[in-house]
Parts: structure tokens; sequence; C-alpha cells
């Protein structure tokens, strides 16, 4: 089976999920506040979801729609999260999407490893454009999306139906050619 | 063929089902360069054939509740004038609206008329709550029409698709089932 690289940043790992991750995503993921940003995350989240979901990126890693990895933490190997790069290569674009549990915010991780699939991504697989999408009423995520270099491009009004109500879209995205005149320039 | 999609009429249009013997027109007036350089997913050149596959594949997706595929048609002479479409995302209660208008129809407003007709039957017949196009930066003509039709500017999502070789900025434009609404009095 082929799975995504694991990819080092300065306190994380991440690399490809495996089924003996599913009690951990299951318990992180399935915290309400967790959930509650996410446009398709599970509520709750029932046993057998997690190692379902586990395949299925095994599955879109196979078909080249998405590479999914679980966030670790380099000195003592705990999952605090997962992310994803949903792949358009005919548009040589790619979408993130994350989370991290609770336990794990505010320590700066989700920008950690954002950077560095950004960095995959434009660096290894030559992708033109980055974007990523958080709800209005979260603007902790749109600064995680401005300290990586992304731009605001604008919002999508009630695009999302989550738990019986419309959400606001921010979308914010990253260009090849932005990185090249920044971001490639700062160290990790 | 398959009864899957409704007749919708406007003063001077028929929107109406695709059937096999639009598929001669469909391959002339979307093989025009001019067309298929404005749209996500025309084919260039449209060859032989490709219409009738493309036909029959929105007779799937339409059935499926995926997308709701039309012609548009000129009631004085029934002539097959363009396409209209929404990809439908239920989920979510939206869609993505999209059209083309073969050449010698330009810039009599049947675009206009088109997409009214299917915006109100999106947010009253399925009851949807936001309707969403895009457009590329090089066609404000598009950008017009959307603005008539009572969409709003949402933003420019820059290099968002690579069409021919180049990546091309989408203006992206919404409209909500509240803003109908509010502006249906006026109608």
């Amino acid at each position: 089976m082929r799975t995504a690289p694991p990819l080092l940043t300065e306190r994380l790992v991440l690399r490809s999920l495996t089924l003996e991750d599913a009690a951990d995503v299951q318990r992180l993921a399935g915290e309400y506040d967790v959930a509650a940003t996410l446009s398709n995350m599970p509520h709750p989240y029932e046993d057998g979801m997690a190692e379902e979901w586990i395949h299925s990126c095994y599955d879109k890693y196979e078909k080249d729609e998405s590479l999914n990895f679980a966030i670790t933490s380099r000195t003592d190997k705990h999952l605090m999260g997962g992310i994803e790069l949903r792949l358009d290569r005919k548009n040589k674009k790619g979408e993130i999407g994350y989370w991290i549990g609770k336990l794990y915010w505010n320590q700066g991780y989700a920008t950690e490893a954002a950077r560095a699939i950004v960095l995959y991504g434009f660096e290894v697989l030559k992708l033109n454009r980055i974007h990523a999408k958080h709800f209005k009423r979260n603007p902790a995520s749109g600064r995680v999306l401005e300290k990586i270099g992304m731009r605001y491009e604008g919002c999508l009004r009630q695009d999302i139906k989550k738990w019986d109500n419309f959400e606001d879209s921010m979308v914010y995205a990253i260009l090849k050619a932005d990185f090249d005149a920044t971001i490639a320039k700062k160290p990790l | 063929m398959m009864e899957t999609a409704p007749t919708l009429d406007t003063e001077r249009l028929r929107l109406r089902s695709l059937i096999l013997e639009d598929a001669a027109d469909i391959q002339r007036l979307a093989g025009d360069r001019d067309i298929a350089s404005q749209m996500l997913h025309v084919p260039h050149p449209y060859e032989d054939g490709m219409a009738e596959e493309w036909i029959r594949d929105c007779w799937q997706t339409n059935e499926k509740g995926k997308t709701l595929i039309l012609a548009i048609t000129r009631r004085t002479d029934g002539n097959f004038i363009g396409i209209i479409g929404c990809g439908l995302y239920r989920e979510h209660e939206k869609a993505d609206l999209f059209y083309w208008i073969g050449k010698p129809y330009w810039n009599l407003g049947y675009a206009t008329e088109a997409a009214k007709v299917v915006i109100a039957y999106c947010f009253e017949v399925l009851k949807l709550n936001r309707i969403q196009a895009g457009r590329f930066t090089r066609n404000p003509a598009s950008g017009q029409v959307l603005e008539k039709v009572g969409m709003r500017y949402e933003g420019c999502h820059r290099q968002s698709i690579k069409k021919w070789g180049n990546f091309e900025d989408l203006m992206v434009y919404g409209i909500l089932k509240t803003d109908f609404n509010l502006a249906a009095p006026n109608k």
C-alpha cells in the first residue's frame, strides 16, 4: 500500500495515518469544539467511523485525490490532529483542511503543519495554487492561514450547511509566485 | 428520451430537456473558440460524437439529481441557442450556475432571461438556499449578466483554473434565497 511520505518540522512529524490511530482520532476529533469548525466532520464520532475514514484516506491517496497526514509530536509521538491536502491536478491546485485536538490548541501546531504542507505542495507536488476555507465564526483559523502566507480572497455567503445553519466560508489562498517571493526564503 | 428536467418558459425563451437532435447545434455553436474559451469544461476542438456523449451524461446526472441542465431555445422559431445548467449540492442546498449562448445570439439579453428563470426555479421549486457562479476576469460581460440577475460579487480566486495552458482568475458571485425574496416584489 502506498502512503504519503512523512514530513518533519521543528516540533512535528506529519505522517500517514494507520488503523492504530483510530482511537485517538475518534477521541480528539469527536470533541464538539473541534467538529463544530469543520464542514464535514461527523458528530457524534461513533465507533468504526475513524477506521472507515482512515481507509478512505488510503483510497484517496491511491486515486491522487488527496493526501492525509496525522499531526504527531516529534518528542512523544502523540497524535495531536490531522491535516489534508486535496488535489486538483488539472488546475494544479490544492486545498488544505486541518484540525487540532483541543488539548493542543494555541501552541502554533496548525501553523507549523500547514506551512509544511504548503512547502510540500509547491516544491514536491509542483502545485500553482493552494487555498483553504474557514467558517467566518472561526477567525483563529484565518490567522493561521495568514501566518502561512495566504491572502484573503473573499467570503462565500452561506456556503456550507453545518448542523442546520448556513455558514459563511472565508477563502484564502497562496500562489506559487507569492511563495517563491516570500515564504521560501524563511526557514521552517 | 428520459423526461428528467422541467420545461421553463420565459417571455422569449423555452428551456427544455436536451434531446439527441441538439447535438449538431451544440457542436456547431459551442465549437466556436469564443464560447469554449469562456467555459471550464467545453472541449476544443469540439469533435464529432462529443455532443451526443455529453447529452447522455447530462441525462444521467439530471436523473440522479446532481445537475439541472437544459437547452435554451427561442420560442418564435424553436432555434436551439445555448445551454444553461446547475451543478446541485443538496447537502448544502446550493447550486453552481453556468451557461453559454451561441455567438449569433449574443447581446440580446438571452443569458440574463434564462438565468433568471433557472434561479427562480432553484429557489422556489428546488428550495435551494444559495446559487453561485464563476467567470474569468477577462469576461466582464458575464459579470454583468450575473449582477443583472441579482448576484453579488464575492471575491476573486486567483489563478484558480488552468485553461489552455494559462492560469485564470475566477471571479465568484452568489445569490441567497433571502436576496431573491427581497428582490422578488420588484419583478
